[in-house]
């Protein structure tokens, strides 16, 4: 009877959860929305439910993936099973490059109207839009205001002298001036490194050169000149830049224990977590005396993509998912005070963001920007090479010359 | 075929068939396609992989530096861990065996560290290198403690080495525990009696005796640190600049962060083939000093 009673349930369960593939029930249609944010897992899930008031025949079976996880190796493998969800997020063209044949067509929907154009423009190929902005991202040195008072800097520095002097500043006041962050990768690796191309005067073109072959990281003016901010934040940052990762930054500027991290705004939301009263602005990574330095790198980390392999109704179903979070009241409502983003959207103000999107905002509005592209990198060159040989630099191991000559090998050997 | 045959043939079936499924399913299959794969070129997203011979091989052995920096990494990351662990277990093994009135509290407490996840310990210790021993640096003043724990090659290779034995010694020892309680207590009464001292006792009673779980400890050793993986992923995550990057973190980085799927795959079959070679010669040599009681 047991044995009945068990084969039973394991047919229930089997009819139950193979509903969705037989399609047997037209009228609920499940709909797997995977993201990698998870800090806002919950967040994202009470979204969900103001969609699913909405649109009672469509179930949103939200998943997070990311974190300390390795998202995009748990992506390829839910892939490799044929069970891709049917709205995921990627992180601009190189992703869209891996990902291309799992990528559903989204020009004409309605997002590509409301969205600001420059936060379109990575995934618009051939004039054909794969993917919708989650949202605009910016990242520099977080300062403590409170502690900048303190050492008595009234004027925020705008150029590499500028920036050693007010590190400079800060010691004699007995403060340590930076928390480098040094051992997590894409603090060094990525966003360090994404400054000195992104000032470039045509980043693209220099990448597209770099790849010919044309172009070259070791004879470039400003990749020179990073060793110069990269020396200023050893020799005034904490003790072992090495040991320090990006979750150690955020104690030591909550505790007052540095002066400036170099972060983003993503970090805000942990920070006032465990300082709830610290007072925190952002200004910019300052390789050397250019006046265009004084420019925050801003781009869209992630664009929500719709699954090219799931049946046309879950397509469209993640295609009216899209929408409501881009163009819906409660979808924009929760975009800046829920999710505290900076909208990537026309016409939603930023008011209730914190000091440091509020920063970026104002660099924004002055156009002071540089965009992100270690999107257009190739694969590992940020994660791996450029990163240990950043850390090989800062530990001695090798000099800047050398360290610059392995980037220029590392893009060779990668781009092929 | 008669009927008592035929039963010992469904017998077998029913002992063995499911795990052979399972280890067909998940180890073999995988295997096999991973050698497919290590001929081809693919990202591993694609529908399509595109068969390229043994291209990749060939650039495994042609300057691929990082692979070499992991590889050495992971030999000598192998020699002093499989060393200072199996001397530890083996000691301790030797101390608690003694009749102490805490030696089952001390084993429990010794093995312990065997039941932690992987991942989670490496978080742990890399917490109490980076946070405790700098705090405990800045008190004391003790240099061992001051030094730049896994911020440097030096420190990242010995932290490495620190958390493997720690987390596995207990295991070990329990092995070896096993072994020495099983030596005849007429053999070691002889000795005794013959006026052995402590040491001749050791080294020619106890050790040639214990040599079959020296074998198994060694095998166990020199499998976990060659294929280690998960620890030194949360430990270090390779750093810094890549000095504690193992093998099998090398070739996860190249199939899932690189995206080169194929050529991930032909250095897993390299690393395969390694791996393989020096274990079957370790159990070999070791064979070879067993005895008779």
């Amino acid at each position: 009877m047991r044995v009945k009673k068990l084969f039973l349930v394991l047919v229930l369960v089997t009819a139950i959860t193979g509903l969705a593939f037989a399609g047997g029930e037209p009228e609920t249609i499940e709909l797997e929305f995977m993201h990698s944010k998870s800090h806002l897992g919950e967040q994202y899930r009470s979204l969900c439910d103001e969609f699913e008031k909405i649109n009672p025949n469509i179930k949103v079976i939200d998943e997070v993936l990311g974190g300390s996880a390795d998202w995009q190796t748990m992506l390829k493998g839910r892939f490799a099973a044929d069970e891709g969800p049917d709205v995921f997020n990627i992180e601009g063209l190189a992703q869209y490059e891996l990902w291309s044949e799992n990528i559903a067509d989204l020009t004409g929907e309605p997002f590509t109207e409301t969205a600001i154009p420059s936060a379109l423009k990575a995934l618009n190929i051939n004039g054909r839009q794969y993917g919708m902005p989650v949202n605009f991202e910016g990242y520099g040195y977080i300062y403590n205001k409170e502690i900048f008072a303190d050492a008595g800097i009234s004027e925020l520095p705008t150029t590499h002298s500028e920036l050693a002097a007010v590190a400079q500043e800060l010691q004699d006041a007995g403060y340590t001036a930076f928390g480098t962050g040094y051992a997590t990768w894409w603090v060094v690796g990525l966003h360090m490194l994404n400054v000195a191309f992104a000032q470039q005067d045509d980043p693209v073109q220099f990448m597209e050169d770099l790849t010919a072959g044309s172009a070259s990281i070791t004879a470039n003016k400003v990749f020179q000149d990073l060793q110069d901010l990269v020396d200023l934040t050893v020799e005034y940052g904490e003790e072992n830049p090495l040991t320090t990762d990006h979750n150690q930054q955020i104690q030591l500027i909550a505790n007052g224990d540095v002066a400036m991290i170099q972060q983003g705004v993503w970090k805000e939301v942990p920070i006032f977590k465990a300082n709830p009263d610290i007072q925190i602005s952002l200004i910019p990574l300052l390789i050397n005396d250019d006046p265009k330095m004084d420019r925050v790198p801003v781009g869209v980390p992630w664009y929500f993509v719709v699954n090219a392999r799931s049946t046309p109704e879950e397509q469209e179903a993640g295609k009216k998912f899209l929408d409501f979070m881009a163009n819906s009241d409660v979808g924009r409502r929760y975009a800046v005070e829920e999710f505290g983003f900076i909208p990537a959207f026309k016409g939603i103000s930023g008011e209730g963001l914190g000091g440091v999107g509020q920063a970026i905002l104002a660099f924004a509005e002055k156009d002071k920007t540089i965009p992100w592209v270690f999107g257009m990198w190739p694969d590992g060159f940020a994660q791996q090479d450029a990163f240990n040989n950043l850390q090989a630099y800062i530990a001695g191991k090798q000099s800047w010359n050398e360290t610059l000559q392995a980037l220029d090998e590392s893009w060779q050997d990668r781009s092929k | 075929m008669d009927r008592k045959q035929l039963r010992a043939i469904k017998d077998d079936l029913l002992f063995i068939g499911p795990g052979f499924a399972f280890f067909v399913g998940i180890v073999l299959i995988s295997f096999v396609l991973g050698i497919y794969y290590s001929f081809t070129e693919w990202n591993g997203v694609n529908k399509e992989a595109i068969w390229i011979g043994i291209q990749n091989y060939i650039e495994i052995f042609s300057g691929d530096e990082q692979a070499g920096v992991s590889a050495l990494f992971t030999a000598r990351f192998t020699v002093a861990s499989v060393i200072i662990a199996n001397l530890l277990a083996f000691a301790l093994a030797l101390a608690l065996t003694r009749a102490l009135k805490t030696d089952k509290v001390l084993r429990t407490i010794i093995f312990l560290p065997n039941i932690i996840g992987g991942i989670i310990l490496g978080f742990i210790w890399r917490f109490i290198f980076v946070n405790s021993f700098e705090t405990i640096g800045n008190l004391t003043g003790i240099g061992f403690f001051e030094l730049p724990w896994l911020g440097t090659a030096e420190t990242g290779f010995w932290g490495s080495v620190i958390v493997f034995v720690w987390q596995r010694t207990g295991y070990l020892m329990v092995i070896y525990v096993a072994a020495i309680i099983g030596i005849k207590d007429e053999l070691i009464e002889a000795a005794r009696i013959d006026g052995a001292t402590g040491f001749q006792l050791l080294r020619r009673v106890i050790l040639p005796l214990t040599v079959p779980a020296i074998t198994v400890c060694l095998f166990l050793a020199l499998s976990w640190t060659t294929k280690m993986f998960d620890v030194i992923y949360a430990l270090t995550r390779g750093g810094p600049f890549g000095s504690t990057e193992t093998f099998a973190m090398n070739i996860y980085f190249e199939a899932f962060s690189s995206n080169n799927y194929g050529l991930g795959s032909a250095k897993a079959i390299v690393f395969f083939v390694v791996v393989g070679i020096i274990s079957t010669a370790q159990v070999l040599i070791t064979k070879r000093w067993e005895v008779e009681e």
